[in-house]
């Protein structure tokens, strides 16, 4: 039994049931939907919790349909990868919403380059300068996109 | 390596016959591509052979002149690029990242969209660790729509007698032995097994 698989299983489980429940307040027609959705979910995959806990081992040993995580690198350093990546996004949002995006992506560049990379300046400042002109050229000079100002630029009035 | 990638190659061809024709991907990556028709207002169906022949043959030429120029680049400067998968994961990640966020800023201008996109990253890397396939996920997402409009449609002209109609029955007959069959093959295994030893 993997205790990781157990707990995800049971918050699929857990979103299921409360979809189902808020669904059951709701008129015919938006109801109907979300509820033929989350019932089938929870069943499924309470027998995949079952299977989980009481099976031998491994239930699935059809091809792969989906990427797998890498052999070449040793599984607790690829975890320390992508938990350090995914700690920096709530960072990079947050930059984002106070800046505004064509701020925000050289300062998480650099930043994620200097200290996450450990990158030397030269070159953190080098990919910084290519980032941007990627993201100026590309998104604002040739599609014209428009990018929000950030809640400082809105406070100071620029 | 020519074989392998030729197969590798050959099989997107394949996989856009369904996608267009009947509007079920075939991947992960059709899936992308039919989340882009519904956007474009492009409905996969029958259709796409008759009236949008067009759009159709438009999407054969494309695959066909790009896997021309991939040749070609592949024969003047395949040294050079494979030395891109030297990389350290380090540099790339802000670039993807950055990438990512801005594809999902732009569809609505939100800061919200940054948020889901952070919560179903997460979600896909929990999805990813524990072994569960991602492809039928984006399916659902991306039929959703067009599900649930049918789904009303049916149960508002039938009620629940939709479910005895004898080509919904077969459907579901094919999708009951499709998700039966791995196990049974599985159990079928572990019973021969024995008999060889």
């Amino acid at each position: 039994m993997h205790k990781g698989r157990v707990f995800f299983s049971l918050v699929l489980i857990g979103v299921g049931i409360y979809a189902a429940h808020s669904a059951m307040g709701w008129k015919f027609k938006g109801a109907l939907f979300p509820l033929a959705v989350s019932i089938p979910l929870v069943i499924l995959v309470a027998i995949q919790l079952l299977l989980e806990i009481f099976g031998k081992g491994k239930t699935n040993e059809s091809p792969a349909m989906d990427l797998e995580f890498g052999a070449d690198v040793a599984p607790d350093v690829a975890r320390r990868r992508a938990v350090g990546a995914f700690v920096w996004v709530p960072g990079f949002i947050l930059v984002v919403y106070l800046v505004g995006f064509p701020l925000a992506v050289p300062i998480f560049m650099f930043c994620y380059l200097s200290f996450q990379g450990r990158v030397g300046l030269q070159l953190s400042v080098t990919l910084t300068a290519v980032a941007w002109l990627f993201f100026y050229g590309l998104f604002q000079r040739t599609l014209h996109l428009p990018f929000e100002d950030g809640l400082i630029q809105t406070w100071l009035g620029m | 390596m020519l074989g392998p990638g030729a197969a590798n190659n050959s099989k997107e061809g394949g996989e856009l016959i369904p996608t267009v024709a009947f509007g079920v991907p075939g991947s992960g990556a059709m899936a992308i591509l039919l989340g882009g028709f519904l956007i474009m207002g492009i409905m996969p169906g029958p259709d796409m052979l008759t009236k949008h022949l067009v759009i159709t043959f438009s999407m054969v030429w494309t695959l066909v002149i790009a896997n021309i120029i991939t040749v070609l680049l592949c024969l003047l400067v395949l040294d050079q690029l494979a030395k891109v998968t030297y990389v350290r994961g380090g540099l790339i990640i802000p670039f993807v990242l950055m990438l990512v966020f801005i594809g999902s800023y732009t569809a609505n201008g939100q800061i919200a969209d940054l948020i889901v996109t952070f919560i179903f990253g997460l979600f896909s890397y929990f999805m990813v660790l524990y072994g569960w396939p991602r492809p039928p996920f984006v399916l659902g997402f991306v039929l959703g729509k067009v599900i649930e409009t049918y789904l009303f449609i049916s149960m508002s002209r039938y009620g629940f007698a939709w479910l005895t109609h004898p080509i919904v029955v077969i459907l579901m007959a094919v999708m009951l032995i499709v998700i039966a069959y791995p196990f049974i093959q599985q159990r079928r295994q572990r019973s021969e097994k024995p008999a060889h030893a």
